[in-house]
């Protein structure tokens, strides 16, 4: 299946009390099939927004998103999505929020069960299936989210600052097993995050967007720089003290700290 | 300096924990009782008061019946019929007129909140109404269902109707809509529909509001009931409500006490039973 992305002059607007807001202005993209692709902009630059509208909770007002080619409508499990806050179902339980997904969209009971095990085993929270998201840290709750948005086997995994309440440790657990899972499933990922080294770590081609209305600023290709032997799949630790690895970084960062400085 | 109060603070934890040591005022030899005992206690207290005050000022029992002439009324009460029936016959009459108001205004009240919230232009359709029927005590309802239901536990029924209605509908109301959007939309992006939305997003989290709007309707619905039984209640024989009535017609001060303090116990366990389940519904909340 083609699960390229395209926008094509995507704008959006919030009207607020305090006058509208410019979200998005004019935002044109490719994103290919299957690519690791990894946002980064000054805060409120309209991120979340980018990815809210690709999971189609709302349609932009002008300009269109495509996914393999038809116009996204509506959400749905095919685009799965990681917010920023978690959004677990308080009510729930660990396993119940992470079977939802599956039992709405027709899973049997049987294989729920194998697959929710799996996950759960797979961000390390066996045990605490029956546990609450209120029992939970917030770095585990996260992992919850996520779990719930892999078990579905999207065609576009969206995360939103994923691994931003996480421990250096176990984000670099969460890092290996998300690269693991895009190697295997073969999603197309758009992956927002606030720090520069897990961009250029693990994307194919980082973007950095400018301050709001979130615009393309420029585009960085990792892999042209790696070529075949990607940074991703060898140990964080060890390739961030590479030179080559610094330089990207640290220029990627000019980047977004001049977005941040502007003043006009 | 925190560290060092703090520390300051332990250091006379022993001291504490050894009451005879200090002298403690009356307040803080109350405030330290264990709560039940401590309602004990000064119930205990006041009936004193009462017993003393009667007893003193010599006050006759037609104006003021002691507490012990009340007690033992209600005691006789258990087997002693009046009207209808004896004690027992008197509360289920009241509690069964309460829930079958109580049903009714649950089985329209929380729909239609539910209703209200998830289709926005009916809000405003039915707001004006509420607007309108606000201010209308429910005991206003009561002569106006008599027409309706005559008079008798149907008309009763009617009037905890009008007084439950409107608590519940309002906390069912505003319970869906303080559902948090953020869990609707990650409902829909794992593929949920707006039936499932509804019965296992905005009806589970909105649950704690609605428990508690069953919580005060069912509350003002027994202030509700009495004041019904009073003035509606002329074709059944039964009810708290009828048993002041008739210790006020027969002269019987002891019988009409009686039956108010009975209301008032019978009403703080109902809302003593509906707050536990309210624990029970909101069990994942902080
Ligand atoms: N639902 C909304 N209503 C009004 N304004 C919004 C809404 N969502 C986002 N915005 C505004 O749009 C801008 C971009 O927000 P967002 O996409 O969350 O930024 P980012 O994720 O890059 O920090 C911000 O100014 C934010 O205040
Ligand atoms: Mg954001």
């Amino acid at each position: 299946m083609q699960n390229d992305l395209s926008y094509e002059n995507v704008t959006m607007r919030f009207e607020g009390r305090s006058g509208a807001v410019q979200a998005l202005e004019r935002f044109d993209f490719q994103v290919s099939s299957s690519e690791f692709l990894v946002i980064v902009g000054p805060s409120g630059c309209g991120k979340s927004t980018l990815l809210h509208l690709t999971a189609g909770l709302y349609k932009p007002p002008t300009g269109r998103i495509l996914l393999g080619g038809s116009e996204i409508r509506e959400p749905g499990p095919d685009k799965a999505i990681v917010f920023q806050n978690f959004s677990l179902f308080p009510w729930k339980t660990v396993h119940d929020n992470i079977e939802f997904g599956l039992r709405i969209n027709g899973i049997p009971a049987a294989e729920r069960e194998e697959q929710i095990k799996r996950v759960i085993r797979l961000i390390g929270l066996d045990g605490f299936e029956n546990h609450y998201p209120r029992q939970l840290s917030g770095g585990m709750q996260q992992r919850v989210a996520i779990a719930r948005s892999f078990v579905l086997k999207p065609r576009t995994l969206l995360m939103d600052e994923p691994f931003a309440a996480l421990d250096a440790q176990n984000r670099q657990i969460m890092q290996e097993e998300l690269v693991r899972i895009w190697q295997t499933q073969r999603p197309t990922v758009l992956f927002i995050t606030h720090s520069v080294e897990e961009a250029v770590f693990l994307a194919d081609r980082v973007i950095v967007m400018t301050r709001r209305p979130g615009r393309v600023k420029e585009v960085i290709d990792i892999t042209q720089i790696t070529g075949e032997n990607h940074w991703r799949s060898d140990p964080f630790d060890e390739v961030i003290r590479r030179a080559e690895f610094q330089d990207v970084r640290s220029r990627i960062w000019g980047l977004v700290k001049s977005e941040i400085s502007v003043r006009n | 300096m925190a560290d060092g109060s703090a520390e300051a603070r332990a250091s006379h934890l022993p001291a504490e924990a050894a009451p005879a040591v200090i002298t403690r005022s009356l307040g803080d030899r109350i405030e330290a009782l264990p709560n039940a005992l401590r309602v004990g206690v000064m119930l205990f207290f006041w009936l004193v008061v009462w017993y003393g005050v009667v007893e003193l000022f010599g006050v006759s029992k037609d104006f003021l019946p002691n507490p012990i002439d009340v007690i033992s009324r209600i005691i006789r009460l258990a087997w002693e019929p009046i009207g209808a029936g004896a004690l027992l016959t008197h509360a289920w009459a009241s509690i069964v007129r309460l829930l079958w108001g109580f049903a009714a205004a649950i089985a329209i009240g929380v729909p239609l909140g539910l209703a209200m919230a998830y289709f926005r232009p009916l809000q405003w359709i039915v707001a004006p109404l509420f607007e309108l029927f606000r201010y209308i005590p429910p005991i206003a309802w009561a002569p106006f269902a008599m027409f309706w239901f005559g008079a008798g536990s149907s008309a009763q029924a009617y009037v905890i109707f009008t007084s439950s209605f409107a608590p519940i509908l309002i906390n069912t109301f505003r319970g869906v809509q303080l559902v948090d959007s953020r869990l609707i939309d990650a409902a829909r992006t794992l593929g949920a529909k707006s039936w499932t939305i509804l019965f296992e997003v905005a009806l589970p989290a909105a649950l704690p509001h609605v428990v508690t709007g069953l919580r005060i309707g069912l509350a003002t619905g027994w202030m509700a009931l009495i004041a019904a039984e009073i003035v509606a209640g002329t074709g059944s024989r039964d009810g708290l409500g009828y048993l002041i009535l008739q210790g006020q017609q027969q002269l019987h001060a002891d019988l009409t006490i009686g039956a108010m303090v009975l209301i008032g116990i019978l009403g703080s366990l109902i809302d003593l039973a509906i707050r536990t389940a309210e624990k029970r519904f909101a069990y994942w909340r902080d």
